[in-house]
């Protein structure tokens, strides 16, 4: 167990590893005077909050160990991407410097354009991503719960459900933006779509294979519809439910991306595509981080944790 | 006798668009429609029913479930259609330019054939099949073999793509024209990415959730590895691989509209493109009759794909209730 503790306080050593080698070592000659104090701060203050969490987590063991060794492993992935692009970009000069720019030069993009990037666009994306998700999830599961308990609905509902799934919500932006009052009301109405039929088909599915035994037992002990939809039907099919409400998830993101790269004039997607345009690379990057960045946050610390509450029930397979 | 005078009423729905659409005049606000094309399609479809109907119902050589739900459908859809022709069409109801006649948007099938029809169409079918068959490829041997080894999976697998599956394909599509030589590559590259993660972490999810006496079974009946991958990894994660197939085609589609149009040109056609160049113009029949062509294309996709799932899944037991 003590040599398990090494390898996580190892493992995280990299963070103030980089920073040694980032201010040890000269900067390519391709790319001079790189600025280094927002990398290294966001790498160290990275590794502040790395260390409370193993020594929390860990030391004190007050979260499973899985759980710690996952968050170790991601984050010596992450350190290790790190490290390439820092030695193999900024620091030997590899590649064009242009269309790759160093991890210093994209870092600094952060805090010289806080206002408009990290505040502005993000704000403006994550509101349009949740409408149209909450939206979404409020329409499909109901209408999920009616299609998969109605046999006659399931049929017809599945095979529209399907190809209608398929249809790239994309397409119906330019249409949608000619119907729509505002473009943030087209993307939102995408991302709704988008969304939406994940989440409809997956409850349909995980409510129509229930085992009808179930629904027979709860009658016999003479429980009532509501009682049965909510004791029975909601909790046998929420992992299906669940499943389909991350892909609605991950969809709207792709979607959000998508809407904004095309049409809209706020938003990381726009940002990213601007910059693009224009040529600026380093802002291109850094769009590409913070879009990460909101993805893997939402899905990790928001839609994890509503999981495991919701699933609580289900034995976990070891 | 019942179902069989409304399942009749059904099948001519498609019938009486067509008259409606040949005897009634255009409206005022859209005049001289085209009807030849819309009208040779609803024929078709009434012509389809129809055999249906007669074949199934009549001679009763299909189930009576799946003669409802294919009734169900024709309603629907010709409904659809006969409203749409009728309030929009007919009596000339909204705004012309964004809601334009059905007669008008089937008519840029045969106005716009060789832009629309056989070049982006094509394109973009190779394009899908490159991407998400070479991303199909590699992705289930990948997801099997690191489903597999436990110890691979934890330490490397999980934690990438725990970080890298959720990542919006799109966002790579500015990068991926820049550094790659052309285009189509690309977008086929994008493509192979978006669909690529769903597969594979569906593929990994499938085999480790895979019952593991079926593996101890067929260690103690001394299958060689080669056969314990073929005979029972595989099979028994096919459900879950489904799944990510359908999602990664989800992917695939999305990402290559929007490639497609960040991307297309005159010369790089594709149905993505298409629409979205058209859009600036403001050719909203444009729009449609591609949003139309691009679900017909993922209704035949989606046959073929069913087809081959319930071939290889015949031994899966169907849902009760």
């Amino acid at each position: 167990m003590a040599r398990e503790g090494l390898i996580f306080y190892g493992s995280i050593a990299i963070f103030p590893l980089i920073v040694l080698l980032n201010l040890a070592l000269p900067d390519a000659a391709n790319r001079p005077d790189q600025p280094k104090e927002v990398f290294n701060g966001a790498l160290l203050l990275f590794f502040t909050l790395l260390l409370i969490y193993v020594t929390y987590g860990y030391h004190f063991k007050k979260q499973p160990h899985v759980r710690v060794k996952t968050v170790v492993n991601v984050s010596l992935i992450f350190g290790v991407f790190l490290l390439l692009w820092l030695v193999l970009v900024g620091k030997l000069g590899y590649l064009r410097p242009h269309s790759f720019p160093s991890p210093n030069n994209v870092f600094q993009v952060f805090i010289t354009d806080i206002d408009f990037l990290t505040y502005e666009s993000s704000k403006a994306s994550i509101i349009r991503a949740f409408t149209g998700y909450i939206l979404a999830l409020v329409l499909g599961i109901p209408l999920g719960v009616w299609g998969g308990s109605n046999l006659r609905a399931f049929s017809v509902s599945y095979p529209i459900a399907k190809v209608t799934a398929h249809i790239p919500p994309v397409v119906y932006l330019p249409y949608a933006i000619a119907v729509f009052p505002s473009i943030n009301g087209a993307i939102v109405f995408m991302i709704f779509i988008g969304a939406f039929w994940p989440i409809v088909i997956n409850t349909m599915f995980g409510v129509y294979n229930i085992d009808k035994r179930l629904i027979e037992f709860a009658r016999i002990l003479g429980a009532d519809e509501k009682r049965i939809l909510f004791k029975v039907v909601l909790p046998a099919a929420m992992p299906s439910i669940l499943a389909g409400s991350l892909i609605g998830l991950v969809l709207s993101f792709v979607l959000l991306t998508a809407g904004e790269m095309v049409g809209a004039h706020t938003g990381l997607g726009f940002y990213l595509m601007y910059y693009f345009d224009v040529g600026y690379f380093d802002k291109v990057v850094a769009a590409i981080l913070l879009i990460s960045f909101w993805v893997f946050f939402w899905i990790t610390f928001g839609f994890d944790i509503v999981q495991s509450k919701l699933l609580r029930w289900q034995r976990r397979i070891g | 006798m019942n179902s069989t005078i409304k399942y009749s009423a059904i099948v001519s729905l498609f019938l009486i668009t067509l008259l409606v659409n040949i005897f009634v005049p255009d409206a005022a606000n859209r005049p001289d429609q085209p009807k030849l094309v819309f009208n040779i399609i609803m024929a078709i479809f009434f012509a389809a029913i129809l055999g249906f109907f007669i074949y199934g119902h009549i001679m009763g050589k299909q189930s009576k479930q799946r003669v409802q739900t294919v009734m169900d459908l024709s309603v629907i859809f010709g409904m659809f259609f006969f409203l749409w022709l009728v309030i929009v069409g007919k009596l000339g109801f909204l705004d012309p330019l964004r809601y334009p006649s059905p007669n008008t948007v089937f008519d840029v099938y045969r106005s716009d054939f060789q832009l629309l029809v056989v070049r982006s169409t094509s394109d973009t079918i190779w394009r899908l099949v490159e991407g998400y068959v070479v991303a199909t490829i590699l992705a289930i041997p990948l997801g099997l073999f690191v489903g597999r080894h436990t110890k691979i999976h934890d330490r490397v697998a999980y934690p990438v793509a725990k970080m890298v599956a959720p990542i919006p394909p799109i966002i790579f599509v500015p990068y991926a024209i820049e550094l790659l030589p052309n285009i189509d590559l690309a977008v086929k590259f994008v493509i192979f990415i978006g669909a690529f993660w769903p597969i594979y972490v569906n593929t990994v999810y499938g085999v480790r959730n895979l019952d593991y006496r079926y593996i101890e079974a067929a260690n103690t009946l001394g299958a060689s590895e080669r056969r314990l991958y073929t005979k029972v990894l595989l099979p028994g994660s096919l459900p879950s691989i489904y799944a990510g197939l359908f999602i990664g085609l989800v992917l695939a589609f999305i990402v290559l509209a929007v490639a497609e149009g960040i991307g297309g040109s005159h010369d790089i056609p594709g149905l993505g493109w298409y629409v979205l160049y058209f859009a600036d113009l403001f050719y909203y029949d444009k729009i449609i009759a591609a949003i139309l062509l691009i679900g017909f294309v993922v209704v035949i996709w989606t046959a073929i794909s069913d087809r081959m799932q319930d071939r290889l899944l015949k031994w899966q037991k169907k849902g009760a209730w």
